[in-house]
């Protein structure tokens, strides 16, 4: 059975007193533990409406999502699964909950109430993982915004998750503070936690094992990025392809044929073939 | 230029008094000023002044950093011994001139009433000069935890409280952000009548309020994806340790507490009395 299951989901904003919003329509996928999937689609199309409800911060309008069998729904195992569906936004200013580091991390083993030692440990070891055990006495306001959002992966992290969401946690980072993030996340990825990255960079979205991309709250595209690329489809969902993806689409049309190319390294890799 | 802004009087040093347990030192505080109240002798005063200096020392603090905090009550402190000096009238008659009398009973009166507020203040801004906001917040819900047994809500009050303290900072830097955009659009903030600059400040705090609403909704679902409110039973990773300086510092307030009111209501009783051993016929 896989780790995620979404049967029919719809979920509906209440706007106000008679107007309603449909945020997701009819969605039906599933997750397998230990994937790296990026999520993504225009403004709207309900990629952020549908990482709350992986966590159970929204509960579904109709239809069930099951987290390794469990439903989001079940009143009784809410906190169960925001304990293994761990999420970072896109602010970091928005979610540090404490003034000194090691705190914020450990608000989270605090809220569900740890021993003590257990916290510390798992304090350590979170802060480890990020790469900021030296700072874990400092003040978060003096933090760049890479290092905010590090802590704040940290603070999920010491909840050991399951999941790993991270809803456009890059978006307001510079491309250092990006790539400091995203290595992070790689290295946890490859400990075995899944990873659901939402985020509108296709260069981000190249690096997952796997693209879900949202289209006014239906599922529009799924699929291995190299075949989501070559597809064709992402223009109609208003992306547009990575810099070496949309190059290799031209040379295509011009006759050079590289192959499945989704960043820098495969587009190195298919010219090389080219010219032999 | 906010962002190490820390809030408050605090004084970053490293200190015995400094690394005091927060609850020790807001007890501490509160019977000092308790204490200062029952001084009534000259002797009390230096008592409680050499404490003072002495605590001021031990925590590595720079003198002006206390006396300015007695800057501001400079103003009280000027009025209300005026007020005594001219309308008290019982006593020995110093100076007469038309209606303005001086008494001795006045003079004692008044200098007893400036080192005692200057004194007071002074005592207190010690505990905000060593404990940092974050520290007074933790200790001061450690203190009102057995509030909670008549249903008070104790941990949201702090959480409350330290969440506000820990956003002082992000919404300085925000402000700034405000004023430059309001600015470069034109706007004047240091120009024209005081009305005007008030009303010129209307165009900064609603932009202002606006986006705190957003933050903490945004950090209401951050809190809650962390599980916020899964248990009553909630930890602390931090638990502050009654330590041996602890001890010390309750010893030494306590026995200053203690020799304070030996002073005035035992020492008259068996017949000493400091200050005239001190000043002599000067009284």
């Amino acid at each position: 059975m896989p780790f995620i299951q979404l049967k029919n989901v719809n979920y509906v904003y209440p706007v106000r007193e008679g107007a309603s919003l449909k945020a997701i329509k009819n969605l039906s996928l599933s997750i397998e533990a230990g994937e790296y999937v990026a999520l993504t689609g225009m403004n709207g199309s309900g990629k952020s409406t549908l990482a709350k409800l992986l966590n159970g911060l929204f509960k579904p309008t109709s239809g069930e999502i099951l987290m390794d069998g469990v439903s989001t729904a079940d009143e009784d195992k809410v906190f169960d699964i925001r304990r293994r569906v761990g999420m970072v936004f896109q602010n970091p200013d928005n979610q540090t909950v404490a003034t000194i580091i090691e705190d914020d991390v450990a608000f989270g083993p605090e809220n569900i109430g740890l021993p003590r030692d257990e916290i510390i440990s798992r304090v350590d070891e979170a802060l480890a993982a990020v790469g900021m055990s030296e700072y874990r006495k400092r003040q978060a306001s003096a933090l760049s915004g890479g290092q905010k959002q590090r802590v704040a992966i940290a603070g999920v992290l010491a909840m050991r998750p399951d999941v790993l969401i991270l809803d456009e946690a890059t978006a307001m980072l510079d491309p250092e503070g990006r790539d400091e993030v995203l290595s992070v996340v790689k290295r946890q990825n490859q400990n075995g936690v899944t990873v659901i990255n939402i985020t509108h960079s296709m260069q981000e979205a190249a690096m997952a094992d796997r693209i879900i991309v949202l289209r006014k709250g239906r599922l529009a595209i799924d699929g291995a990025p190299a075949q989501v690329f070559s597809s064709g489809a992402l223009r109609s969902c208003g992306l547009t392809l990575p810099p070496a993806a949309q190059l290799a689409a031209e040379l295509k049309a011009e006759g050079f044929d590289l192959g499945a190319v989704t960043d820098e390294a495969s587009l190195v890799e298919g010219l090389c073939k080219l010219f032999k | 230029m906010f962002k190490d802004v820390t809030f408050g009087q605090y004084y970053p040093a490293d200190s015995i008094v400094h690394k005091l347990d927060a609850r020790v030192k807001l007890l501490l505080t509160l019977l000092y000023v308790v204490g200062i109240f029952f001084v009534k002798s000259y002797f009390g005063f230096m008592l409680t002044a050499v404490l003072l200096v002495a605590i001021v020392l031990v925590a590595k603090l720079p003198m002006a950093s206390v006396l300015k905090s007695v800057r501001g009550i400079l103003l009280l402190v000027l009025i209300t011994a005026l007020i005594n000096l001219f309308m008290i009238k019982d006593g020995e008659v110093l100076v007469q001139w038309k209606i303005f009398v001086i008494t001795k009973t006045g003079v004692h009166t008044t200098i007893k009433m400036v080192l005692r507020l200057v004194l007071l203040i002074s005592g207190a801004s010690l505990l905000a000069l060593t404990t940092t906001p974050v520290e007074l917040a933790d200790g001061l819900e450690s203190l009102m935890s057995p509030l909670a047994l008549v249903k008070i809500p104790v941990r949201d009050i702090a959480m409350i409280m330290s969440i506000a303290l820990r956003f002082i900072p992000t919404l300085f830097e925000e402000t700034n952000k405000i004023v430059a955009a309001q600015k470069a659009r034109g706007a004047s903030f240091d120009s024209g009548s005081i009305f005007a600059r008030v009303k010129a400040l209307i165009p900064v705090l609603i932009p202002l309020f606006v986006n705190s609403f957003r933050r903490a909704d945004e950090l209401a679902f951050a809190m809650d994806a962390r599980c916020y409110n899964a248990t009553d039973k909630r930890t602390k990773m931090k638990k502050a340790t009654f330590k041996f300086s602890d001890f010390v510092a309750c010893l030494t307030v306590l026995s200053f507490f203690t020799l304070i009111l030996l002073e005035r209501y035992y020492f008259p009783k068996i017949g000493i009395n400091i200050d005239y051993m001190i000043f002599g016929g000067l009284l």
